[in-house]
């Protein structure tokens, strides 16, 4: 723990630092897996949504924005898929940078523009609360077990799911395992079919 | 506790049945349960439920250093474990700026390429099995050896590769590879042809095929699908040709699409494209030269054995490499390769120490297995198998 806690710098990084997009577009160009950006894209969407989209730090040679109010993720997500061409959901996920920062967790969408070969990524940066983040399974359908996951592993809850349980994990374990504050080596009792 | 006797009198056709179907099931390959209500035959209601065989990949990759998460990587998708190799190899090196050289370049496509003729050739001959041909499962074995006598010879391994190394490849080819490579090339097509005329025009098969388990392109895309299961809907997307990473711009090979969206299409898309990479592996072996297979950065590749064992430097070097892990600089980054199933993503973050801070996995089966309940409603319970099989889920990666 007390290693992690020294590792203060990148994360900093991330926060402070309003994206140097030359350096992302220059390595955009070297990197081997980036699609075309597309024109003009980050410039309308800050446009569209100026009060809740900000850029920020993301994967290397990619599109980053990070949403600033929670609630507007759905309505993103729906300008996203019908007036951007985001038609193919990829993925969601979680970093969990406990100790570092607060709010301590980063919610990651991944989408992607198949007609304009693009890729985008969101981020929502937030703590494990009770309010959770609106569900995307009524824009995107995929979004479904995806939430799932991220609420098994991290504890993130998701607003107006159908069904949010455990989907890896089982019904009664405890805690969620891929924060960083859950030890690797704890156990916990079998569990077996109910007699 | 009390029990109600039903008398079997009474509108028993009426009530609808609930059938437990896995975890440990031979249809339901790997350790997947599906919850079924049936109305006769037909399934009115899908439950799925997974993670039996959860490996805590994700956070098991938080305690190692870089290279070592390479044989977890192998538990991914352990059909074709070479494509997950290379993808988090690939993933890596983008954080650290690395470029292959040529020879490491060829090579790892040609693994990738023979995984997915492998993978395709798992999940045809298991499709084939489950609507009840056994004979292409052998034809599709016998060939499928030779792929792994060629694995076997690169890496003294056939299933759990562990190939690549950040920065290259674990050694090079030995003497005469690629020729003994070139040699099992016409087995392998010649057990494609033979399965594509034992099936494709198969009235049976078709019938048991045709129309089962279909998806719709817009359904597919909002759900997640990639790879052939998106392809069979009639969507061109494949990460090679939209994102080509090692040079598959380079290589000239067709993305077959069908627009059916079925078990069918999904069977024929995977036929063509196993005949599309072998195309690319002929290429690939005409073009490889001599050469490295580990990229110059000695903060990355350990030292030959020989310099370690006569210089100081080179040993601080291997020690410091071993013990402490490559020193990846601090940031994420995403990267995908074309898995055999669809998009195999890498989602890295490091925070500059010699472990991962993080590592996401993006598996193309978690998607797709989310829209079969969708895909086989109102269908018989037969048809859940063979849409099933033809989406080929790999529980490994499922679960990670």
């Amino acid at each position: 723990m007390a290693e992690e806690e020294s590792r203060d710098e990148p994360i900093e990084d991330d926060e402070s630092s309003s994206n140097s997009n030359g350096g992302d577009t220059a390595a955009a160009a070297d990197a081997s897996n980036v699609g075309e950006n597309e024109p003009g894209l980050k410039e309308r969407l800050l446009d569209s949504f100026t009060s809740v989209l900000e850029s920020v730090a993301g994967p290397k040679g990619d599109l980053c924005l990070r949403v600033t109010d929670r609630n507007c993720v759905t309505d993103i997500a729906l300008h996203l898929r019908d007036e951007e061409k985001f038609n193919l959901f990829v993925d969601i996920s979680a970093v969990d940078y406990f100790l570092k920062r607060k709010p301590r967790f980063d919610v990651i969408y991944n989408l992607y523009s198949i007609p304009n070969k693009h890729r985008i990524f969101l981020k929502i940066i937030c703590d494990a609360d009770e309010e959770g983040i609106p569900s995307l399974v009524n824009v995107y359908r995929g979004a479904n077990w995806y939430e799932r996951e991220v609420w098994d592993m991290f504890g993130i809850s998701f607003r107006d799911h159908p069904n949010l349980k455990r989907i890896l994990m089982y019904e009664s374990f405890e805690g969620h395992p891929l924060r960083k504050d859950y030890d690797c080596r704890h156990r916990q009792p079998i569990v077996g079919p109910k007699s | 506790m009390t029990i109600e006797v039903k008398s079997l009198t009474t509108d028993f056709l009426e009530s609808h049945m609930v059938l437990n179907q896995g975890p440990s099931h031979p249809a339901t390959h790997g350790t997947i349960r599906f919850i079924l209500e049936l109305d006769g035959e037909n399934i009115i209601n899908c439950d799925v439920e997974i993670g039996y065989l959860h490996r805590a990949f994700e956070k098991m990759t938080e305690q190692v250093t870089w290279n070592q998460v390479i044989p977890y990587t192998d538990r991914l998708n352990y059909c074709s474990a070479m494509i997950n190799n290379v993808g988090y190899a690939l993933a890596v090196e983008k954080l650290l700026d690395i470029i292959v050289p040529e020879r490491c370049r060829y090579l790892r496509v040609i693994i990738s390429e023979l995984s997915r003729i492998m993978d395709h050739m798992v999940c045809l001959g298991a499709l084939a099995v489950d609507v009840g041909a056994l004979t292409n499962f052998w034809y599709f074995f016998q060939a499928r050896e030779k792929i792994y006598e060629l694995l076997e010879e690169l890496c003294g391994s056939r299933l759990t590769t562990s190939y690549t190394r950040v920065g290259g490849l674990m050694a090079d080819a030995p003497a005469g590879w690629c020729a003994m490579a070139i040699g099992a090339l016409p087995a392998i097509a010649s057990a494609i042809d033979d399965v594509d005329g034992l099936l494709t025009n198969n009235r049976i098969f078709i019938d048991r095929t045709r129309g089962v388990g279909p998806i719709s392109a817009e359904d597919a895309l909002n759900s997640g699908f990639t790879g052939p299961c998106l392809r069979a809907t009639g969507v061109d997307y494949d990460v090679r040709r939209a994102s080509p990473y090692l040079g598959y711009d380079e290589f000239d090979f067709e993305i077959p699409t069908d627009t059916n969206g079925d078990t069918y299409s999904r069977y024929i898309i995977r036929i063509r494209e196993m005949r599309e990479s072998l195309k690319i592996t002929r290429q690939a072996l005409d073009r490889i030269t001599e050469g490295p297979v580990m990229a110059d950065r000695p903060d990355v590749v350990l030292p030959s054995k020989d310099r370690v064992y006569n210089e100081m430097e080179a040993l601080i070097r291997q020690f410091k490499i071993v013990y402490d892990g490559i020193q990846v600089p601090a940031g994420e980054s995403y990267t995908c390769v074309e898995g055999a199933n669809g998009e195999l993503g890498f989602y890295i973050v490091s925070d500059g120490s010699g472990r991962p801070y993080r590592i996401r996995v993006r598996g193309p089966c978690f998607p797709i297995l989310s829209a079969i309940p969708a895909m086989v409603d109102g269908q018989m319970l037969a048809d859940l198998v063979a849409s099933f099989s033809s989406i080929n889920v790999i529980a490994g990666e499922l679960d990670r």
